[in-house]
């Protein structure tokens, strides 16, 4: 890690452990935001019936909305920490899809977000049957956007809390729920979307022209006719605004990081991997060890693609031990968790500097080797075997 | 080697081109390929007026023949054949260049039709059903992939040795990929299904869905053999970087083949359901379309060709020279743009003739390169080891020689040859794979031509003719090849491997095979060369009746004439499978005995024990004693006096067996060692003692001779003495008999002994 959180082992578990925590208070309220669309399934009416409960709690109740915006803040805030602090952009696909979809969600929610806000300043009550009117009807590029926002935001939170889940104990257990479900309910918010988008599509253009049996905002906007297109001018440059703030952060946060690369001084050193596939190669000092055998198109078990949390990485340090730096106390923990021996190592938290380094994967790629339900359990000593 | 394999991975470009422009023609001629509706009740009346009109029968039995049949109006002259395709392709020629008129308005005529058929707000929607159905089978598919990742894992993962492992491991892969992507179908067009469309807009959106599956199929083809990412999985013989160059290659070829056909569907059915208003005719429209989609098609595979040419020898390494390789670049490139003008002119006979075949001469080549690596693969570790154990050798020769360890008379060392197991196997998958190959290729090619292979003996046309000559001729060439590369290599394998017996050491089962099987191949040879020349003949319209017939009749003159030399042929034939007798075994052919010294086609030669040769024709034997099987039984006696103790005679024989079964030269050829078998029969003056052992055959006499030596010294060394003939003369009162007087009676006695016989024959003699 950066020299910053090796002076401070706290910032790097605290980064960790809110990226986790915030991440989960917006993966909550995507869920039920889907389940609401998901209601369209059965009907706009029912949809709008449970749109408090399921939506409307996260912006009427304040402690909720705090938590929200506090959390899509700090989130994003980390996640330019770490796209700073990575070594490489060379990252599996799992990796490479939430970084993409990260950077995306800002860009396709604005719209979504400051409409709603406009609505409101207008108002108006977000009710399905306006919303869905302006994405199918009025402007159905919005509804286009829409889709693929749902789909990149679930994208994004279900491979965070997948890769989270995938370093628990018992993760198998867990699994068996949460991969139905990951599946599951976008598939049936898109289906509950395209199936309220026909009911609201007018008769003439093929749908079926439903209205709300008590719409509150039959009477229309109540502000002043004067007002309106200042309200909606506010939301169209405000949503601009986030969409370019947000992406010139991420740029920003590139340019640091190939500035702080640029600043390495990148030997090279040798690696070798012994035991059932061995390999020789030569990399350059800077990536993480589980890095170079990815660009190397090394086959490597790791469960968590690198982020210290799993354990399934480990390799036994041959020779060259006494070039690397000591594990940080979160790589430590995870090590204890293993019960590992002493010349084990984290790959993905290994960076090799120079001379040679020989290792032995602890776990074999296909994972043959992994006793998934007992992490915490006896490991055959390779000694003793 | 390694520029076959580089060309391998160009032929899967070039095949996508065939694949890719193969395509186009139905919808070109889509025309003529109308649905034929039923007829219609007025129709048939109407039909069954004019046969019953009188005017008409007369016309139809006027342009019958003699024999019956109608006349053959519809056959012309080549010259006339010539014209039609000239008129033809002058006729295409036309409408390209109508649909390069029509090219230019395309763009704003499309835009218009596209404008007027759907809203703005309708072609969106259909953007979000097709992504959100999309995505739903993407999400099945992932939730599918989940619960088979680690069994994906291990088949990726896990080393393979052998190439059927290797196979194996790529066929499940694709499996598990290829039930991946049927879930990914009936996610998403199964969901799509389920809702009721606006009728274009289905046909759009479907058409869009079926796309994405067919670019996933092809990929997922490509990803079958060249496994970028499973090296272990890997069918072809390249490394990671250009296994994932070609698979973006592929998927980039892929890519515009799908493309190009979801954009030629859609706009076909756009027009078709619009019309188009500026009175240019549909189909000139239809084919300005597919000409520039074709172009698109035909410029990102040359671009791809070109690329790979450029960039594989970097990738991988080649050992052909720069020439050969622009050579083979150049040839594609040509190929293809042949193929591509072949079809702009509308001779979509010839484009294939000249793609099937232009596609054989590299494909042959990859194909024997390909399976050469298979096996090269296979026998790797094998070689390794062969290597290490010849290395071992030569090391220890060298330290024995530089210790002056050697023995005398063996001054090379023993480096063993190396085994190779596939060797019979890989020339006969080679033929098997090249025999499928041009046979496909021939299929391809006839039904590319309209020509039925099954039919082709109806077909009366002069090329329908030489088509059928060819095929056949070439179908029992390859099959014959076939045949013969099987048994020439299983035959030379065993032949190689016979390892004649040493001096002395009796031959094993293998000797007689080794004597039949040269004679069965060349009758094989005979065989296969008489039925190929017979087949071709009569494929190529000679009867071949009379030269059955003439052949029939010399063989049965010929027959007749040798008839003992075939008797003994085929009797031979028939001992040396029935195993009656091999090489070097003492056989009893009625009065004759001998060693068997050589079998030849005809007869057997066998040399008896004291050098006589004698030569049996096979035709002469009727039965036949092999002496040299399995066991013998030897059975010896020994005559004693009535007063010996038989108990001592029996422990002495058990004794002496002991004895004889412990000898280090001939104890373990001893199966049963001597024993007594008590009193065999009481004679006048003695009793008969049998003993027997048995013994491997050849090894009984010299048993023999040490146990008579050995049980007589015994006997001796125990007192006990061999009968003697001994006649008793018993006098009445001849006490008082003087010495001259007993030797009278002595002298009589004797007469008696010996009887009237004389002295005894010799023993039958033995080797």
């Amino acid at each position: 890690m950066s020299s910053l959180s090796a002076s401070h082992p706290w910032i790097a578990s605290f980064r960790l452990q809110a990226m986790i925590a915030t991440g989960l208070v917006m993966f909550v309220f995507i869920t039920m935001h889907l389940s609401n669309l998901a209601l369209g399934l059965v009907s706009v009416q029912l949809m709008e019936d449970w749109r408090w409960a399921l939506s409307g709690i996260w912006t009427s109740v304040p402690p909720l909305k705090l938590l929200l915006q506090v959390s899509l803040l700090l989130h994003f805030a980390l996640a330019l920490v770490s796209l700073y602090l990575r070594n490489t952009l060379r990252v599996p696909a799992y990796d490479m899809a939430q970084m993409v979809a990260g950077v995306l969600i800002i860009p396709l929610l604005s719209g979504h977000v400051f409409g709603i806000m406009a609505v409101k300043d207008l108002g108006l009550e977000p009710t399905y049957t306006l919303v869905l009117s302006q994405f199918w009807v009025v402007s159905p590029e919005d509804g286009l956007k829409q889709i693929v926002m749902l789909v990149v935001a679930w994208v994004h939170g279900a491979i965070g809390i997948y890769t989270w889940l995938q370093s628990q104990d018992g993760s198998p257990r867990l699994m068996r729920f949460f991969y139905p479900f990951v599946v599951a309910l976008p598939i049936l918010a898109m289906l509950g979307y395209v199936e309220a988008g026909r009911q609201i599509i007018p008769v003439e253009e093929g749908g079926m022209g439903f209205t709300l049996a008590n719409d509150p905002n039959a009477n229309g906007p109540t502000v002043a006719q004067d007002d309106i297109p200042a309200i909606i001018d506010r939301a169209r440059s405000g949503a601009q605004m986030a969409t370019r703030g947000s992406l010139a952060l991420v740029a920003l946060a590139l340019l640091a990081r190939w500035l702080r690369l640029r600043g390495v001084n990148r030997s090279r050193l040798t690696v070798t991997y012994h035991g059932k596939r061995p390999a020789t190669f030569d990399a350059e000092a800077g990536l993480s060890l589980l890095e170079m055998a990815r660009a190397q198109n090394l086959p490597h078990a790791s469960v968590c693609r690198g982020r210290g949390r799993c354990g399934t990485c480990r390799v036994r340090v041959l020779t060259g031990a006494e070039t690397l730096a000591p594990p940080s106390e979160a790589e430590a923990k995870v090590l204890a968790h293993w019960k590992a021996a002493p010349e084990e190592r984290l790959a993905c938290q290994l960076k090799p500097t120079s001379g040679t380094l020989e290792v032995e994967r602890v776990i074999e790629p296909d994972y043959s080797n992994l006793d998934y339900d007992t992490p915490k359990g006896a490991k055959p000593n390779p000694a003793e075997v | 080697m390694q520029w076959l394999r580089f060309l391998l991975s160009a032929i899967a470009l070039v095949l996508c081109t065939g694949m890719a422009q193969a395509q186009f023609i139905p919808s070109t001629g889509s025309s003529e390929a109308t649905v034929v509706p039923p007829p219609s009740p007025n129709d048939v009346k109407e039909f069954l007026r004019l046969l019953g009109d009188p005017s008409v029968q007369a016309w139809i039995t006027e342009s019958a023949n003699d024999d019956g049949t109608l006349a053959d109006n519809q056959t012309r002259s080549f010259r006339e054949q010539l014209d039609t395709q000239v008129a033809r392709i002058a006729n295409r020629a036309q409408s390209v260049v109508l649909a390069w008129q029509v090219l230019p308005q395309m763009p704003s005529v499309l835009a218009e039709v596209w404008a007027t058929e759907l809203s703005h707000a309708q072609k969106v929607r259909s953007v979000t059903y097709i992504l959100i159905f999309l995505l739903i089978g993407y999400g099945l598919e992932w939730l599918y992939r989940q619960t088979v990742r680690f069994a994906l894992l291990r088949v990726e993962q896990a080393p393979k040795d052998a190439p059927s492992q290797k196979f194996i491991g790529a066929l499940l892969r694709a499996a598990i990929i290829f039930a991946g992507l049927g879930i990914f179908a009936i996610g998403s067009i199964g969901a799509f299904d389920s809702f009721d469309w606006h009728p274009l807009l289905e046909s759009l959106v479907l058409d869009l869905l079926i796309s994405v599956l067919l670019f996933r199929v092809l990929t997922t083809i490509s990803l079958f053999f060249q496994a970028p990412r499973a090296p272990e999985l890997r069918l072809v013989p390249y490394g990671t970087p250009a296994a994932m160059f070609l698979h973006r290659l592929v998927g980039v070829i892929s890519l515009a083949v799908v493309v190009a056909f979801a954009m030629l569907y859609m706009l076909n059915r756009i027009v078709e359901h619009h019309g188009m208003a500026d009175g240019s005719d549909l189909a000139t429209v239809a084919l300005a379309q597919t000409i520039t989609l074709a172009l698109m098609v035909v410029v990102v595979i040359w671009a791809c060709i070109w690329l790979a040419f450029r960039r594989l020898p970097q990738l991988c390494e080649i050992d052909a020279s720069p020439r050969a390789l622009q050579i083979w670049r150049n040839a594609l490139i040509v190929l293809v743009g042949a193929v591509f003008a072949l079809w702009l002119g509308g001779l979509f006979n010839i484009m294939w003739a000249v793609l099937i075949i232009g596609l054989v001469v590299p494909g042959l080549r990859l194909m024997r390169a390909w399976i050469d690596h298979f096996f090269d693969q296979s026998t790797e570790a094998l070689h390794e080891e062969h290597k290490a154990e010849a290395q071992k050798v030569l090391d220890d020769f060298a330290a024995a020689e530089a210790a002056n360890e050697l023995p005398e008379g063996e001054p090379q060392p023993d480096v063993p040859e190396f085994a190779d197991p596939y060797v019979t196997t890989r020339p006969i998958v080679q033929r098997g794979a090249r025999f499928a190959f041009i046979m496909t290729a021939v299929v391809l090619l006839s039904s590319a031509w309209g020509v039925n292979i099954l039919d082709l003996s109806a077909d009366r046309s002069v090329l329908g003719r030489i088509l059928e000559v060819l095929v056949d001729s070439i179908v029992a060439l390859l099959l014959a090849d076939l045949i013969w590369t099987w048994a020439t290599s299983v035959i030379d394998k065993r032949v190689a491997d016979y390892e004649p017996p040493t001096d002395g050491q009796a031959p094993g089962p293998e000797a007689r095979m080794i004597t039949l099987l040269p004679l069965l191949r060349t009758i094989l040879m005979v065989t296969l060369l008489v039925m190929v020349v017979l087949s071709v003949l009569s494929a190529s319209g000679v009867n071949i009746g009379p030269i059955l017939a003439g052949a029939g009749i010399v063989g049965i003159a010929i027959g007749f004439g040798t008839q003992s030399l075939v008797r003994d042929i085929v009797a031979g034939i028939f001992f040396l499978i029935d195993d009656a007798f091999r090489l070097g075994e003492y056989i009893e052919v009625g009065d004759l005995m001998g060693t068997v010294e050589s079998i030849s086609v005809r007869s057997m030669r066998i040399r008896h024990h004291r050098g006589k040769v004698h030569t049996v024709p096979y035709g002469e034997l009727k039965s036949l004693t092999n002496h040299s099987r399995d066991w013998v039984i030897m059975k010896l006696e020994f005559r004693v006096p009535f007063d010996t103790d038989l108990q001592l005679v029996k422990k002495i024989v058990k004794k002496v067996g002991a004895e004889l079964k412990a000898n280090e030269h001939y104890g373990p050829s001893i199966l049963s060692t001597l024993k007594s078998q008590g009193v065999r029969r009481m004679e006048e003056f003695n009793m008969v003692v049998g003993v027997k052992f048995m013994t491997k055959p050849g090894e009984q006499w010299l048993v023999r001779r040490d146990a008579y030596q050995k049980v007589r010294d015994a006997f001796e060394a125990n007192g006990i003495r061999m009968a003697e003939r001994n006649v008793k003369v018993a006098i009445e009162g001849g006490d008082h008999l003087s010495e001259e007087q007993r030797q009278a009676v002595a002298g009589a006695a004797q007469d008696a002994v010996q009887g009237p016989g004389g002295p005894p024959k010799p023993i039958p003699d033995e080797p």
